[in-house]
């Protein structure tokens, strides 16, 4: 729970008593790694936040897996849409890892929120901050090309290549596996 | 005022999901189609090379793509 405290902290002061009051609508998930946390069609009940393990999150475009995000520790994931709508998801939520995660229900969050402007200020910012990693993510896939993204992206996120399967990350990338694979070369030397 | 910031940043990235999602879901064509279904207000006022760019997509593709509207 101290990595939780931390994470909220980056984003608001929180005193210690305020903190223990978050903690309690919090639930604790152990699971192992395939783990199918939102099924395609089911409403999202929780926010997740990943204090150990990864997740991805994917829809189908006719049987093809598309990827649009792979969320690591520290990282928020949910059927984002689902949850904030409470309408059924498109996407599929998935461990990749064994994970431990923070679970928040849509009734907890309403319920934090209704404690005044301090919780609905700590709400603001963590969106926000959603909001610009989205917008610059956008930003990447689109303003480079296939080639730069990869070197950009493997740069950037060596911790996630050990991690995380190929064909994954081709996805992530908005790539196929073959050209993820035909572009490792220009890691090496 | 916390809570209206909060709303309208949620509201903002909702579109952003769903537009997110909207681009790479469907192939161009229907892309192109269910935009221009979609918007035909916008359609009237912007120029075709702006819609085109919006829609990730070359401009003589998005030309290409016009005799789908018709009929």
């Amino acid at each position: 729970m101290q990595s939780l405290y931390e994470y909220i902290r980056q984003y608001a002061n929180v005193t210690q008593e305020e903190f223990e009051r978050i903690a309690k609508l919090l639930e604790t998930v152990e699971c192992g790694k395939k783990h199918i946390l939102t099924q395609k069609g089911q409403v999202e009940k929780y926010l997740y936040i990943i204090n150990r393990g990864l997740v991805r999150k994917f829809f189908y475009k006719n049987k093809e897996e598309v990827i649009t995000q792979i969320a690591k520790e520290k990282d928020l994931v949910c059927s984002s849409v689902s949850f904030l709508s409470q309408k059924p998801s498109e996407y599929v939520v998935e461990t990749l890892e064994p994970c431990t995660l923070f679970a928040l229900s849509y009734e907890n969050l309403q319920k934090m929120y209704s404690w005044g402007h301090h919780m609905n200020r700590l709400g603001r910012l963590i969106t926000l901050d959603w909001l610009l990693q989205k917008e610059i993510w956008e930003h990447e896939r689109l303003r480079h090309e296939p080639r730069d993204r990869f070197i950009r992206f493997m740069n950037e996120n060596s911790e996630l290549v050990q991690r995380v399967q190929q064909k994954y990350l081709a996805s992530y990338l908005n790539m196929k596996p073959e050209t993820f694979s035909r572009y490792k070369h220009l890691l090496r030397g | 005022m916390n809570r209206l910031g909060r709303l309208i940043t949620l509201d903002w990235l909702l579109q952003k999901e769903i537009w997110e999602h909207e681009r790479l879901r469907h192939e161009p064509r229907d892309r192109f189609i269910r935009f221009m279904n979609e918007n035909s207000e916008l359609v009237q006022r912007v120029q075709q090379k702006y819609l085109a760019s919006y829609l990730n997509m070359k401009p003589e593709t998005f030309s290409r793509y016009k005799h789908l509207l018709r009929g």
